[in-house]
């Protein structure tokens, strides 16, 4: 159903669309930013009327912060600058679909932080935002519903809350000493000695009887805490069965 | 439609110009100041030939190389490297991709040309010392090269939609030259018989005729130039290229491009 309405002339309008390796995805690459080349161009393909298509590569300039950029062509961006402006040519036309391949890859700290506000922008204004990534902390932080793809195959899809909530919580258990009862590796716990002090990772469930292990062998409690699942929590999860059958028959 | 077109064909035109592709319009005009100052001390009463057969020959060949080389980039670079997406992920249907690129490409070569016939007018001022009305003719030996390159252009889209660069570039400078001799391959046809004679005629029929596109030597003999060729040859090279990049858009059309 994607594939018609994108296929289809007056749905294709509504869409927006960047991928990864900006040098290689937005040609040509001599064309200037500041006085909106690249951004007309690609705002007149998408349908923008020649009469509003530079004022609104100048807002769009301006929203991705490249407004005071020099006049210098592409080839000469950094690889930040030119996701922005990709971001940009993307979202020009006023799209009410956009699709993201990544739009954070190979970014820095503060790159990452302003495209992923852009996103969040974009979502506040209603628009409904497909990316890709292979963060998951992003998907996880950004996402309403995630899809998580392996090898092709569709592993599932939700809301971040309804797949985080079939992975088993978990609580994490510190003690002081460096003694691990042999009864806390019966309960399924990934045991970790730091220093003087020891942590175990278990099922929410066997949380009453570690702690009995532990008050059996007198060790001094210092902390129990819930821990939150994750996103990669639930990928882990999901991946592991395939990959232990996959080692299996190796 | 056509302000998607445009708008492919005009960047297309930007791009090359901005990859410096008219730079080799200094080579010419070199060229044309080394042959006006040499013509004139070695020739005799021949000036105007000679300016007339270089500088239109130097037109054809320069244009048939940027033809070529940059057509052949035109739709396989986009593929190669996927940059095709960001424009067909817009309203452009694939046959206004192709159809842009084919203009933005003519016009570059049409500016080319423009540029390298205020050339060849300043070498032949340099050698005569006045224009003759038969200079005009000169005009006409242009816009056939300009067809030549209308059709050359088509065919490298064609070839360069379903092969790689280097197999396109062989095939569209093969199909010149054995285009440039296709008189010889009709004579040749008229003299054979049976199978070969089908072969040939057919062969001779297929490949574009560029011997009828060029009448370098004959302006360069201050001959006219009838209006009926000028007719057929403008009917026969807009026909061929729209044969040429029908194809193309059909091969383009049904590419996988994932």
């Amino acid at each position: 159903m994607a594939a018609i309405e994108i296929q289809g002339l007056e749905k294709t309008y509504s869409v927006g669309f960047w991928r990864k390796k900006p040098k290689l995805a937005l040609r040509p690459l001599n064309l200037k930013v500041e006085d909106g080349e690249i951004l007309e161009y690609y705002g007149r393909l998408s349908g923008v009327d020649s009469k509003t298509v530079s004022r609104k590569a100048s807002e769009m300039l301006e929203r991705v912060g490249l407004k005071d950029s020099a006049n210098v062509q592409l080839r000469k961006f950094s690889k930040g600058m030119l996701q922005r402006v990709g971001i940009a040519q993307a979202i020009l036309h006023g799209p009410r679909v956009v699709f993201f391949d990544e739009p954070m890859s190979g970014l820095d700290p503060m790159g990452r932080r302003e495209v992923r506000d852009l996103m969040v922008e974009l979502k506040r204004e209603g628009k409904t935002v497909f990316f890709s990534t292979h963060i998951l902390s992003d998907a996880e932080a950004l996402c309403d519903r995630v899809a998580i793809v392996h090898k092709g195959e569709l592993q599932g899809v939700g809301a971040v809350a309804e797949l985080t909530s079939s992975v088993g919580s978990r609580v994490e258990l510190i003690w002081r000493g460096t003694i691990v009862p042999a009864a806390l590796q019966g309960l399924g716990a990934e045991c970790h000695v730091t220093g003087d002090t020891a942590r175990a990772l278990i099922p929410e469930s066997s949380q009453d009887a570690a702690l009995d292990a532990l008050r059996r062998e007198r060790l001094h409690l210092v902390s129990v805490m819930p821990v939150r699942t994750s996103l990669e929590d639930y990928f882990v999860q999901k991946l592991r069965p395939a990959q232990t059958m996959a080692g299996s028959r190796a | 439609m056509s302000s998607r077109v445009f708008n492919i064909a005009f960047n297309t035109f930007r791009e090359a110009v901005r990859d410096r592709v008219l730079y080799n319009l200094v080579a010419f005009a070199l060229l044309m100041t080394g042959a006006a100052i040499l013509v004139g001390q070695i020739s005799i009463d021949i000036e105007r030939l000679v300016v007339v057969n270089l500088g239109l020959t130097a037109v054809s060949l320069f244009g048939m190389v940027i033809a070529i080389f940059i057509g052949i980039g035109l739709v396989s670079k986009e593929i190669e490297k996927r940059t095709l997406y960001t424009v067909l992920s817009r309203p452009v249907r694939r046959w206004e991709f192709i159809v842009g690129k084919f203009f933005g490409l003519a016009g570059t070569l049409i500016v080319n040309s423009v540029c390298m016939a205020v050339g060849v007018f300043a070498a032949l001022f340099y050698v005569s010392r006045h224009f003759q009305s038969a200079d005009g003719w000169v005009l006409v030996g242009l816009y056939f090269i300009i067809l030549q390159f209308l059709i050359v252009t088509s065919l490298t889209l064609l070839f360069s939609s379903f092969s790689s660069p280097l197999l396109s570039a062989v095939f569209a400078f093969s199909l010149f030259v054995i285009g440039s001799f296709s008189e010889d391959l009709r004579g040749f046809a008229s003299m054979t018989r049976g199978i070969s004679k089908w072969l040939a005629t057919a062969a001779a029929y297929l490949v574009p005729n560029f011997s009828a596109l060029n009448v370098i030597s004959s302006v360069a003999h201050q001959n006219s130039v009838s209006g009926q060729l000028i007719v057929y040859n403008t009917a026969y090279a807009l026909f061929y290229a729209t044969m040429a990049l029908s194809g193309a858009v059909l091969i383009f059309e049904r590419r996988n491009l994932k």
